[in-house]
């Protein structure tokens, strides 16, 4: 569940899969992964996150990561918070190549 | 966190009964203002604390439920029995759905749909509840029970609301702007929550919300701190939707968020319909909706600006959102830590004994060190206001225990309404004493009895509709659940309306299951008493409520188990009263310490009748070895105790016949009674005194053991057994009179 868990092997073409539950007390765990991902240039896989609250929404819009796969949790739950064209054509910041 | 959720279920338990008790008050057409308001803050409470713990299922249904409600509240519609008997429906659903949330069983999504679809029927039309859901109807609740897509989309019919509402024809949208503290996500909150809220209320006026992230103070990812709130947002919601209502989704967020409600500048319509208008380049001079940043100033990533001031796409989400993600996590919540509310008064009179207590062992301690006879006068006369205050301190603590009866008595209510829209009757269940106050342990342990004992009532003992007019009463059966306090006792009753009991039905079919001979002469009352057999059952088919045979028994052993004992009484034609008799609590005794076979046992004081020295002439032996005695004229069978349990230290323990009369003369002994009245004397070596004893479990620490219910520990530590009065009585009778001692030990029982 915890986003340690899942950061294991880092390499560029792998993406690094997101935890289960994005809510508030996961914020400080998925900001130290989307700043591995950033440094490994690897994707966010979302595929399995059935939960988004609004502190982790800020951590992935502000990393401007694409996410990979995301599910459809995640497209609701962006969707709900008026962010789904934040899916549909992931933005990279200038500095963060997308993957 | 945990703690706090707990303490919004004990809210949600308490608001429930006031829920429930405004709904019946209202079906028995009491429809007063402020009835209608207390069961419209019950809902809204509910709503606003689930919001907060991002209860998703348990906030859509209560906005739902609270939005039918206003209609009710705002005198839109009368609560007719149709739409009270909706929102006693709706009130089980609720009930489920906090226990759901509780990490109790899922609540069967169809059945919060269609509870869900009949209040958003009244709520949307705000008139009588028709049976036929309406399109709209259909339309604003999918049978998934997904919530509203977020994209907006035009649907044709926002223009039949516009109709039903009679309101603003030209109104203009109402936009939401608001952005969350930090202290918003440190309590637990999402802002997710309050944008669920949002598309709530669109959604129970049949439209939809256009939301807008506005992003313009997010930092970098390198600046950004975890805990801090960056993100504000802008949604508009249908002309339709009231300013309260969206005002009412920041009930309990409003110190720890920004926001602001207004109706945005009148814009012709076909705004709401073209699109575009979803666009997130949102209209600026709606100033007086946005004391926050403007949102047109969408994006301060230079990359996503473009993308947020593009309208969005027509395509829309490709799956309905799915809110229940919130609920999910709620099930595995870790089991609910138990706890009671209590006046802050009894803890306070607590307090003041607690100090008593001190001033009361500082003294017995400076007594203590005088060796002068009025010293030691003084210190006994301590010890005695010592003993004293013990016992009132303890009255304290069992003050702060006791509890109501009105939680497990209210939620009869749905029991028996279930059972009727079983069994297809019309009862009304009656509540008397609820303030009738129990130890929290017991009101616990009551309700799968009661529920037994109600459906059994429902079941078999109201008559059907048409026997009840052929018998010349009223169409609609009466039961009659009360409590009250007696002699040191709660006494709960239930009395119905019925047939009663048809005793010679009873009885044949006891002999058919061989539970009784079918020579055996039995009282009326021990041919009742059969119905608590085990195996026993008069129904000739099983239905779904009862008929099995088990539950009468299983009720017994249940209030039994309890210290308690079961009456009945019936009329045929009348109806039947069951009573239980209980305990006021389940850990102090009020006992008679004697000793038997070298031992000290304690007899519960209220099975204690009277004491007495044996006389040789009262004493008759019997052919069969017995010993009888006569008190007053009522002979009872004479029991020695150590015999009786075989203790190692009993004279005849080889031999079971009963001691000669003469070695019984001047005899100590202790006439009991259990609960049917039956009286036995017990023959013990001595009475040693009265005193209160903590009750032990035997059975969960040992084993059971013939005679014995509980043990407890003496002052002086040692273990003393507390004695089984009913089974001992049960067990002496079946022997006097040559029954088979099981079926009269049942009986008595």
């Amino acid at each position: 569940m915890t986003a340690d868990a899942e950061t294991a092997p880092a390499h560029a073409t792998t993406p690094l899969i997101l935890p289960e539950r994005l809510d508030s007390a996961a914020a400080g765990a998925l900001k130290s992964l989307v700043e591995q991902a950033a440094a490994t240039e690897s994707a966010l896989d979302a595929s399995g996150v059935a939960y988004v609250g609004g502190l982790c929404l800020q951590i992935l819009l502000a990393s401007g990561r694409p996410l990979a796969a995301p599910s459809e949790k995640v497209r609701e739950a962006f969707a709900l918070f008026g962010v789904g064209e934040f899916l549909s054509e992931p933005s990279t910041s200038s500095s963060e190549p997308s993957a | 966190m945990d703690d706090i959720l707990q303490i919004f279920f004990q809210e949600c338990d308490e608001q429930l009964q006031e829920l429930e008790g405004g709904l019946s008050a209202l079906s028995d057409g009491v429809s007063e203002h402020e009835t209608v308001n207390a069961v419209f803050r019950a809902v809204h409470s509910i709503k606003g604390g689930a919001a907060s713990f991002g209860l998703d299922n348990l906030v859509r249904f209560a906005h739902v439920f609270e939005n039918a409600l206003d209609g009710l509240r705002s005198e839109r519609f009368a609560p007719t029995h149709d739409v009270v008997k909706i929102f006693l429906k709706a009130m089980d659903v609720l009930s489920d759905l906090v226990n759901e949330a509780r990490g109790g069983a899922a609540v069967d999504p169809a059945r919060v749909a269609e509870s869900h679809a009949e209040l958003a029927d009244i709520g949307a039309t705000g008139s009588q509840a028709s049976t036929a859901p309406t399109a709209a109807g259909e339309d604003a609740i999918p049978a998934d029970f997904s919530p509203v897509p977020m994209d907006f989309e035009p649907v044709p019919f926002d223009f039949d609301f516009g109709e039903e509402e009679e309101a603003t024809p030209v109104a203009s949208p109402l936009v939401v702007t608001f952005r969350p503290h930090d202290a918003l996500y440190q309590r637990g909150d999402d802002a997710r929550n309050i944008l669920i809220g949002l598309a709530d209320i669109a959604h129970a006026c049949g439209g939809e919300i256009q939301t807008l992230c506005d992003r313009t103070t997010l930092p970098p990812l390198a600046d950004l701190g975890v805990d801090t709130s960056y993100l504000s947002w802008r949604v508009v919601l249908p002309a339709e939707v009231a300013e309260e209502s969206a005002q009412a989704v920041f009930d309990w967020v409003s110190d720890d968020c920004d926001f602001s409600i207004a109706r945005e500048a009148p814009q012709v319509d076909p705004s709401m319909t073209d699109p575009s208008v979803a666009d997130p380049s949102p209209e600026p001079d709606d100033a007086r909706a946005r004391p926050i940043e403007a949102p047109e100033a969408v994006s301060p990533v230079p990359a996503e600006d473009e993308h947020a001031a593009e309208p969005p796409r027509t395509t829309p989400i490709p799956a309905p959102l799915d809110l229940h993600a919130g609920a999910q996590s709620t099930t595995v919540r870790k089991p609910e830590q138990a706890s009671i509310r209590v006046d802050l008064h009894r803890i306070d009179d607590l307090m003041d004994l607690v100090g008593e207590l001190v001033i009361a062992q500082a003294a017995i301690e400076s007594l203590s060190r005088r060796t002068d006879p009025a010293g030691q006068q003084e210190l006994l006369q301590s010890i005695g206001s010592m003993q004293s205050l013990t016992r009132d301190i303890q009255d304290a603590v069992m003050a702060v225990r006791a509890q109501p009866v009105r939680a497990v008595f209210q939620r009869m209510q749905r029991v028996v309404r279930e059972a009727c829209s079983m069994t297809g009757k019309e009862i009304a269940l009656t509540l008397e004493g609820e303030d009738t106050e129990v130890d929290r342990t017991l009101i616990e342990k009551l309700t799968d009895p009661l529920t037994h004992m109600l459906r059994n009532a429902v079941d078999h003992g109201i008559e059907s509709t048409k026997a009840r007019i052929a018998a010349g009463k009223p169409a609609e059966g009466r039961i009659v659940l009360s409590a009250e306090h007696r002699s040191g006792r709660i006494l709960i009753t239930i009395k119905d309306d019925g047939a009663g009991i048809n005793r010679q039905r009873v009885f044949e079919t006891a002999v058919k299951r061989g539970i009784v001979p079918a020579d055996a002469a039995l009282s009326d009352d021990e041919i009742n008493n059969l119905i608590f057999m085990p195996g026993f059952s008069t129904a000739s088919t099983v239905s779904d409520l009862s008929g099995r045979g088990v539950g009468m028994d299983v009720v017994r052993q249940a209030i039994q188990s309890l210290g308690g004992r079961i009456t009945i009484s019936s009329t045929p034609g009348r109806g039947t009263t069951f009573g239980f008799s209980l305990p006021l609590t389940l850990a102090i005794l009020d006992g008679m310490l004697i000793a038997a076979g070298g031992s000290t046992m304690v007899i519960p004081i209220a099975s204690v009748i009277e004491t007495m020295i044996a006389s040789r002439g009262d004493i008759y032996a019997l052919p069969n070895g017995r010993n009888v005695i006569s008190i007053r004229g009522d002979c009872m069978p004479l029991i020695p105790l150590a015999t009786a349990l075989k203790l190692p230290g009993a004279p005849s323990h080889n031999h079971p016949a009963a001691p000669p009369r003469d070695a019984l003369d001047a005899s100590v002994i202790l006439v009991v009674e259990n609960e049917s009245g039956a009286r036995a004397a017990l023959i013990v070596d001595e009475i040693r005194d009265q005193t209160q004893v903590v009750i032990k479990s035997i059975e969960s620490n040992y084993r059971q053991i013939f005679g014995v219910s509980a043990a407890t520990i003496l002052g002086d530590g040692s273990v003393s057994l507390i004695l089984d009065v009913s089974a001992l009585v049960a067990s002496a009778i079946g022997q006097i009179d040559g029954k088979p001692s099981n079926i009269r030990a049942e009986l008595a029982a």
